[in-house]
């Protein structure tokens, strides 16, 4: 179903300006350096819950790692993010990533201290990956809510859809001049 | 260009979200409070604030300041108190204003962050907000308030402002100039004032 979504949709959806979080825009560099590594996987399931401290709702997504672009990364990985549902109650996380069963995703993840992980750079180092009308992959930055800081006194320019490919060996490129371990596939 | 200070030190946050409707947003599903929250600031305060006062005075009375939600033309919206924050926790029904972050959400990249909370719908197509809780990244940005000198610090009183738009169920104004308009400079304390797209927003909600 997502796949069927047109990348038209896709970019009208990401423009419905929601509550916000502020972060500061990270380049590729930084996303890569923050990250242990890089995969594109399918969610196959989504669980929301309060965290040990009992002071915040957490969503743990599992991810199905169909492919390694960077570092190593299990066959199934846990990723986390602040917000979700418990209950009837709902926290809602601005500009945190989001999850949903069947999404199909490439993530830079970032460990976190508990053997978890996390999105490096919030929904920055979060794409979705949809197919166009022509048929080509393609990778959709995720952006619901998040403010966008530059560090050079402009404005931070809104991250476009490019093919999945391109993003991939450009993540890849960026690594190897960073020294991190890549996959070719 | 009231909110962009034309320096070359400026900084703008934007938001990606640009839209073109030129008018306030209300946050989806719509939401409200059934009576005006009080939210507690953080007595703490932020330690880069040189007003002799961490800035936590200045921040809550920007917070129910005239200028700002509560001079809408329709009464209190908001309360503040400066207070102990270490009972924090989400859905707790205790909205606060923390000026660290205890459950590490905000860091690295993450400047401020905003939860809200709400229970199911009322019937009639609105949420109830029942809490709503701020964390700030206070290590990892300088921060200053009104009257400091300032050069490459972040005004509280602005973005806090800003902030309880959405704790009160605003989202995002494409209208320049407004407190709840995605983008505030460096040095700019303009959103501590709300602009008549923030008053018709928060006259539309409440």
């Amino acid at each position: 179903m997502k796949r069927l979504l047109s990348i038209g949709l896709l970019l009208a959806m990401a423009a419905v300006p929601v509550g916000a979080s502020t972060f500061l825009k990270m380049s590729q560099q930084e996303l890569i350096r923050d990250s242990a590594a890089v995969v594109q996987g399918h969610v196959i399931k989504v669980s929301s819950f309060w965290d040990a401290t009992g002071r915040a709702v957490v969503s743990e997504a599992l991810v199905r790692v169909e492919s390694k672009i960077l570092g190593d990364a299990p066959s199934v990985v846990v990723v986390r993010t602040f917000g979700g549902t418990v209950g009837n109650f709902t926290v809602e996380a601005h500009g945190f990533p989001k999850f949903q069963v069947n999404d199909h995703l490439l993530l830079f993840l970032e460990p976190e201290q508990d053997g978890a992980t996390r999105v490096a750079g919030y929904q920055q180092g979060q794409f979705r990956v949809v197919r166009d009308k022509s048929g080509a992959m393609l990778a959709v930055p995720t952006f619901e809510g998040a403010t966008l800081l530059t560090r050079d006194g402009r404005a931070a320019a809104p991250a476009k859809a490019i093919g999945l490919d391109e993003l991939k060996q450009s993540i890849r490129n960026e690594a190897r001049r960073a020294g991190r371990v890549v996959y070719e596939n | 260009m009231k909110r962009f200070v034309p320096f070359t030190t400026a900084i703008v946050l934007s938001c990606v979200v640009a839209g073109s409707v030129s008018a306030y947003v209300l946050l989806s599903p719509r939401r409200t409070w059934d009576s005006p929250p009080t939210l507690i600031v953080d007595s703490r305060g932020l330690s880069s604030v040189t007003d002799g006062d961490l800035g936590r005075t200045r921040t809550r009375n920007a917070i129910v300041s005239t200028s700002a939600w509560n001079g809408a033309g329709t009464g209190t919206r908001i309360n503040a108190s400066v207070g102990s924050v270490s009972g924090w926790a989400m859905g707790d029904g205790r909205p606060m204003l923390n000026f660290t972050d205890p459950v590490r959400a905000c860091t690295g990249s993450c400047l401020a962050a905003t939860f809200t909370g709400y229970y199911q719908s009322r019937g009639n197509g609105t949420y109830r907000i029942t809490d709503a809780d701020i964390v700030t990244n206070a290590t990892g940005y300088n921060w200053a308030s009104a009257g400091e000198a300032c050069s490459s610090e972040i005004y509280v009183e602005g973005v806090m402002v800003h902030e309880v738009g959405h704790l009160l169920g605003l989202g995002h104004s494409s209208v320049a100039g407004a407190t709840m308009y995605p983008s505030v400079a460096y040095c700019d304390n303009g959103p501590a004032s709300i602009a008549t797209d923030d008053r018709n927003a928060i006259n539309d909600l409440y």
